[in-house]
């Protein structure tokens, strides 16, 4: 393996950058990601976790619902590794609002367990935008059109802190953090909110001076796709 | 050197480990990079003063001369 002899944090990072070239490669050909082979190893159970609803986001974004080679991986990926402890209680709630995500994706498959709604995030007037939106950023996976909850109420609410927070981003020349929020701020676009800020130019920008990593990309791409469709990248009623 | 580096790899049971767990929860909630932060208007009333001070003392502008016959 490539990546036999580096810690264990690099060995997993390793993994979710080919999961999410896979996916990304699936989104740009507008198909679910291809299987892997049964009895997946452990770095890419992990993958699986890290990613989690991005996963399905190839068949979501074309107005599909959750395929069930991709639901098995991440229902394995939920078994195996359970919710890992957080070394706070704000990235607990991230990790609680992210398993929900995946939670009720799976919900529509065969292998749905049905996890708790979390409590709702503070809002931006209780710890301030500027750490809000840095919230929201570790949050980006759940902008996804198919999925609705309070973390999207927040998002639709606070739009102009969504935007401010991109801004900061891109002043701080944190691309990765600015490439999140900015996926957000195309999710309030394809919702049909007044833009705060032009995301197009924001996007171009990541992609020319950002980390160049595939998950990067695959949350650009999915912003591209959510900017390309207002409103089309959700599933009819 | 190779020996520097850990040669900690995936563990083959099926629970998870701490070290599993860590690894799971960095991944899974990056926070924003250390980078340095935006840029804020901080006036000082030091270097205000340094700058009006030097601007008093700065010599004064050439005047044109007068055109002598």
């Amino acid at each position: 393996m490539p990546f036999a002899e580096t810690p264990l944090r690099d060995e997993y990072a390793a993994a979710v950058e080919h999961l999410a070239r896979r996916t990304l490669d699936a989104l740009h050909d507008d198909a679910a990601p291809p299987p892997e082979a049964p009895g997946a190893d452990r770095p890419l159970l992990a993958a699986a976790r890290v990613l989690g609803p991005d996963l399905f986001a190839p068949r979501l974004l074309a107005g599909a619902g959750p395929d069930g080679p991709t639901a098995a991986l991440l229902a394995e990926a939920r078994r195996t590794l359970p919710p890992p402890a957080a070394p706070s209680a704000g990235a607990a709630l991230v990790i609680a609002w992210q398993d929900w995500a995946a939670g009720r994706l799976l919900a529509r498959t065969p292998y749905g367990d049905g996890a708790p709604m979390p409590p709702a995030p503070p809002a931006p007037g209780e710890s301030g935008w500027q750490t809000w939106s840095v919230r929201m950023s570790q949050l980006s996976g759940l902008a996804l059109p198919g999925l609705d909850g309070p973390v999207h109420d927040s998002a639709r609410t606070h739009a102009l802190s969504l935007a401010r927070g991109t801004v900061r981003a891109l002043l701080r020349r944190d691309q990765t953090t600015a490439a999140r929020l900015a996926r957000w701020l195309a999710w309030t676009d394809a919702e049909g909110l007044a833009p705060r800020l032009e995301v197009a130019p924001v996007l171009d920008r990541i992609r020319l001076a950002g980390d160049g990593s595939a998950r990067t990309a695959l949350g650009l791409a999915i912003a591209h796709r959510l900017l390309a469709a207002p409103g089309g990248g959700r599933p009819a009623p | 050197m190779l020996t520097q580096f850990r040669t900690e790899t995936a563990p083959p049971s099926r629970t998870a480990t701490s070290t599993e767990a860590a690894a799971l929860a960095s991944l899974m909630v990056e926070d924003e990079a250390a980078v340095s932060d935006a840029p804020t208007y901080s006036p000082e009333a030091v270097g205000a003063g340094l700058l009006v001070l030097g601007l008093l003392l700065s010599p004064k502008p050439p005047k044109e001369a007068k055109p002598t016959r």
